[in-house]
């Protein structure tokens, strides 16, 4: 770790100028904690670094034209708190309620969940199957890009942190008939990885799946979308257990886990998504008939 | 009934407990000396390799560093213990992934950090082994060249004829039972600081288990005399068993002091705790076990081959432990067991709570269910049926003298049956079961004819506060409480005015340390004799300034009185400040070296060697999902057999944290080493139990009175920990129908015995 300065701007256009002035060599922390790690194991490098956590215009969320737009400052822990979100997004608020422990949730950002680019994280999974966007801000100006489109390997994001900022993600409100649920599989409830997790966001009528996007991990360098399994959603009956548990094999079966001698064969890890999304179908199908 | 106490039994304030929270507590780490260097270990990167070239010149010349070692620059003087084949750097060649090859001092710990990577290094690799099955093979290559067969110790021990019996038996079973490595992951990581002082003496600061032991250790690598060193104990983030003996960093920081002429601070960094730290050692259990129709126990017979690591520390005693104590756990007629213990190019073994003890009960206690379920039988009828009992004579020669098995287990049963969820939840997926182990331990442990108990000093000061020194490390378990009460209870004063004071060897009464469990037994004994002499010398003087006789006085609250008429007395401040500050010449002090009644084992491990026995019956419910085998230890029930209690508060905490140590166990702690390399060597990978993972725990406390103890009180430090594994596997079991012999019992592995069509991983 070589850190010359560590700057803290106080809006946007600030924090751009930064990045420009260190010219590629400066770079955005925000909770911290994944970057603090990355540099102490020399997995980042950094001459500055530039806090985006007393930004106003970085800081809060809203519903803003039917979307969700959560500002890059928003923590986990304050996205999983917040009723509204609770309620429109379940999927988002417990992907967030489960990151880490209450000190990282304190401090961590969804943006920040990202941009770290990890195939299993979890706020990143929920906002992938919700199809949200990020919105990036460059010297070169503004652009909007669906965030499952940000991955470029492995651990790798396309936003450049030491050039650009994301200032928000936006995910759509869900129309009528619509409904979203997130779960993971870890072996213990707090500071820890999971082993699978997985996020679906289903648009139904009168208890029948018109289309769902699902997204799940870690399976691939990136957050997945089966495809296979959501085609095979199309008209499935909330009700029909046998066709849910089909969609889950099938959801299963398109994975690639790793062996992993921490956290577990390929062959079981697939097992416990197929396990995964038949749930989390049911909690939707159950969900639907809550609000039918 | 038992007697009352003003304070033994008592809730009382744990001594330190305020610091430790509010941040005051004087740990390694925030001890600053002028002019201190830090220091850092050069560590092997290879499991086994030959040393061909080692250059430290270029780390020598970095500014800041002040010195640089290797092995080259030290004594070569062996160290450790039954078997001491440890050096302070590796020599010839590396013998595990963590070895320690150079060490360097310098002004900050970053410049020491930069200077390891200038150390040039060059390793021939040799062929490494990972297993004592594979290290006792033939031919096998040698660990250490002059220990032939890779053998660190075998034992074989029998009583009665084990043979004849299997013979007479209804059934006879047999199973082989495996248990992993697993680390103490203290809170604090170990360290220490090493001054030289004018007279050519050393100071060692360290939160070390054992003092005297650790002066003796550092002496005897150094060629030294122990009185030459001083070591002073701060205060201790944690142990477990995995500080009671020194590391090579203890006389490499003495080494690096000596060199720079400066004082040295080292602290292992929490991936230097995982990979060269000392860990359970992991053992292959196989029991054969005979018994009869109504299920009375018989006749066992055990094989057991461990896992000794590159080095030899406490595993050797830890494979007798092993060996020997679940034998008198019920009344068996007759046993044999045969140990091998081996090294292998992994992280070297040693002592972690329960000693060897609690890989044993993990094989025993989960026998004692597949025998039972096998001939239909009750596994807690069973172990009723033949639990030891008081004033048994065991089979090892052990005397019970006092004895709370049976009480334990229908307690713990009790407990466990109210309450209970359903068995089966609607959807069939989720499914409860319970299950109980039973325990042995021991309240010290006499090696041979060695003194097994502790010294204390009490001393009255003018204003009738007393201190009391004593030898045994307080790592958090409550020693320091445990004394003060002990010795406020027979001085009749309040436990607030006495002062334990910290461990410092030049002044610390002689002691063995934190370990077997041993400290409130022993070294409250030790302090119970001196504050009873030291009562003795006070109401002899009181009974001089109240004119009567000293047998008609009584002390309590810290007033000295005659006995029915209470209202003449005197304070004890009062009466100490005429013994020191007037000619009475009164001393009001005492030094007691106590060493309990036992015997001690002999060559053939027969013997009474503790001075008090503890049992404990920890009964679990547990919840499994079967289409993941995910696994919820839902409640524990602890029933815990501890003489007397002395500090309530203080066991419960030992229960506690023994469940959720015994539950990670159980559950998910295991190094997992790829190629010699440890693949979770950090906090983010090597999974413990947290707060939001521990299950309900209902403590229960069963007083025995024991007859040598003092107050009746027996240990409970590791007793807590050591019937977890087999009690969460016996209720898996019971849930679910399947039988986990390998510790940790993964949902993997649960999912896989669930679904034998499904191939698991290669193992
Ligand atoms: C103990 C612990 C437990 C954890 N458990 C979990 C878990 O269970 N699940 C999980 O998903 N994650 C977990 N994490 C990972 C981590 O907390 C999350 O990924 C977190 O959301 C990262 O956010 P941050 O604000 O701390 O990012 P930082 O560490 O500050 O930054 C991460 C990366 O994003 C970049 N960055 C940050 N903000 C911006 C921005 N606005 N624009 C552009 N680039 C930006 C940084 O430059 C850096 O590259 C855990 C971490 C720890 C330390």
């Amino acid at each position: 770790m070589n850190i010359q300065d560590y700057l803290v701007p106080h809006h946007v256009d600030e924090c751009l100028a930064m990045l420009n002035a260190w010219g590629g060599r400066g770079r955005l922390v925000a909770g911290g904690t994944d970057l603090v790690a990355s540099l102490e194991y020399g997995k980042a490098q950094a001459e500055a670094l530039i806090d985006i956590s007393a930004m106003e215009d970085l800081m809060g969320f809203e519903i803003q034209d039917h979307e969700l737009v959560v500002r890059a400052g928003s923590t986990h822990r304050q996205v999983s708190a917040a009723p509204r979100i609770r309620q429109l997004w379940p999927a988002l608020s417990k992907a967030c309620g489960s990151v880490g422990s209450p000190q990282i949730r304190n401090v961590a950002t969804l943006a920040g969940n990202v941009v770290n680019a990890q195939p299993a994280a979890d706020a990143a999974v929920a906002l992938v199957a919700l199809g949200a966007r990020a919105e990036i801000l460059s010297s070169g100006g503004r652009r909007l890009e669906a965030v499952e489109n940000l991955y470029g390997g492995l651990g790798q994001s396309r936003i450049d942190s030491s050039r650009e900022i994301l200032v928000a993600l936006r995910v759509p409100v869900p129309d009528a008939g619509e409904v979203n649920v997130y779960g993971r599989v870890s072996p213990r409830n707090s500071l820890c990885l999971p082993i699978v997790n997985a996020a679906l966001s289903l648009k139904t009528a009168g208890g029948t799946v018109l289309s769902g996007r699902i997204a799940m991990g870690p399976v691939s360098d990136r957050p997945f979308r089966p495809e296979r399994a959501e085609a095979a959603l199309q008209g499935v009956a909330l009700k029909d257990r046998a066709a849910l548990s089909e969609v889950g094999r099938i959801a299963g079966e398109e994975a690639n886990p790793r062996d992993s001698c921490l956290r577990g064969c390929s062959d079981y890890r697939r097992q416990l998504l197929t396990v995964l999304i038949r749930t989390l179908l049911e909690d939707a199908a159950a969900q639907t008939a809550e609000e039918a | 009934m038992m007697e009352e106490y003003a304070v033994v039994g008592k809730a009382f304030r744990s001594v330190g407990g305020s610091d430790k929270v509010t941040g005051r507590a004087q740990y390694l780490d925030d001890i600053e000396l002028p002019g201190m260097l830090h220091a850092k270990i050069l560590r092997s990167p290879h499991a086994h390799a030959r040393i061909l070239k080692i250059d430290t010149s270029k780390a020598a010349a970095l500014p800041g560093v002040k010195a640089v070692l290797s092995a080259v620059d030290c004594p070569k003087l062996p160290f450790g213990l039954d078997v001491p084949d440890a050096r302070i750097f590796a020599e010839t060649k590396v013998r595990y992934a963590g070895d320690e090859v150079a060490a360097v001092a310098a002004e900050t710990p970053k410049i020491a950090r930069e200077a390891l990577k200038l150390i040039d290094v060059r390793y021939e690799l040799l062929p490494a082994l990972f297993s004592p099955q594979e290290a006792l093979q033939e031919g096998a290559p040698l660990v250490h060249e002059d220990k032939p067969g890779n053998l660190v110790k075998s034992y074989v021990i029998e009583r009665g004829d084990v043979d004849a019996d299997f013979a007479a038996c209804d059934y006879v079973f047999e199973e082989e039972f495996a248990s992993s490595r697993v680390t103490a992951c203290y809170l604090e990581p170990f360290g220490a600081i090493a001054r030289w002082e004018p007279d050519n003496r050393l100071t060692i600061w360290t939160g070390i288990q054992g003092a005297f032991q650790a002066r003796s250790e550092i002496a005897r690598a150094l060629g030294m005399n122990p009185s030459q060193i001083t070591v002073k104990v701060p205060a201790i983030g944690g142990a477990f068993g995995g500080k009671i003996w020194i590391r090579n960093f203890h006389p490499i920081v003495a080494l690096l002091a000596k060199e720079a002429r400066r004082p040295v601070k080292f602290v292992l960094t929490r991936p230097e705790e995982f990979a060269a730290s000392r860990p359970r050692v992991p053992a292959k259990i196989k029991i054969k076990l005979g018994m009869l129709k109504d299920g009375t126990l018989v006749c066992k017979d055990t094989a057991i081959v461990a896992d000794n690591g590159a080095y030899s520390w406490a595993a050797p005693k830890i494979v007798l432990n092993m060996s020997l104590r679940t034998d008198c756990l019920y009344r068996f007629k007759s046993v044999r067991t045969r140990s091998y213990l081996a090294y292998t190019n992994t992280t070297p073994t040693s002592g972690f709570r329960g000693y060897g003890n609690a890989q044993s009960h993990f094989a025993q206690e989960s026998m004692i269910d597949v025998c039972a379920r096998k001939a239909g039988l009750d596994p807690v009828e069973v172990r009723l049926k033949n639990a030891v009992r008081q004033g048994d004579l065991t089979l090892h020669g052990w005397k019970v003298r006092s004895c709370g098995l049976t009480e334990c287990i229908e307690k713990a049963r009790a407990a466990i049956a109210r309450g209970r969820k359903p068995q089966a939840d609607p959807n069939g997926t989720v499914k409860r079961g319970i299950g109980l182990a039973c325990m042995n331990h021991v309240s010290g442990n006499r090696a041979g004819n060695n003194f097994d108990g502790s010294s204390s000093m009490v001393r009255f000061q003018e204003d009738g506060k007393l201190v009391l020194y004593h030898g045994e490390s307080d790592m958090g378990q409550g020693a320091r409480t445990v004394l003060a009460q002990i010795a406020a209870e027979t001085l009749g004063i309040r436990p607030e005015d006495v002062l334990v004071m910290p461990i410092d060897t030049d002044v610390s009464p002689f002691c063995f340390g934190s370990y077997s469990s041993r400290v409130t037994t022993v070294a409250g004994k030790a302090a119970y004799l001196a504050s009873l002499q030291v009562r003795e010398q006070l109401l002899k003087l009181a009974a001089t300034l109240l004119e009567a006789a000293p047998e008609d006085l009584d002390v309590r609250e810290g007033r000295i009185f005659v006995r029915g008429g209470e209202r003449k007395g005197i304070s004890v401040a009062d009466v100490c400040k005429s013994a020191i500050r007037t000619r009475a010449t009164v001393g009001l002090t005492a030094y007691v070296a106590y060493d309990p009644p036992t015997e001690g084992a002999n060559e053939d491990f027969y013997g009474d060697y503790s001075s008090a026995y503890t049992y404990a019956a920890q009964a679990v419910e547990v919840e499994v999902n079967t289409e993941t085998g995910q696994i919820r230890v839902l409640r524990v029930a602890a029933a815990h057999d501890v003489g007397r209690a002395i500090n309530p508060n203080g066991i419960r905490g030992q229960i506690y944290g023994g469940v959720a140590q015994g539950a990670g166990w159980a559950l998910y702690e295991n190094m997992v080493y790829e190629g010699g390399r440890l693949q979770n060597n950090s906090l983010r990978n090597y999974t413990m139990v947290t707060a939001t993972d521990m299950p309900e725990v209902e403590p229960i406390i069963v007083e025995t009175q024991d007859p040598v103890g003092p107050y009746g009180a027996k240990g409970i430090g590791e007793p807590a920990l050591i019937p977890m594994p087999p009690a969460v596997a016996n209720a898996v079991e019971d849930a679910v129908g399947v039988r986990i012999r390998d510790l940790p019992i993964t949902a993997e592995k649960i999912y896989f015995s669930l679904n034998p069509e499904c191939e698991g991983p290669a193992s």
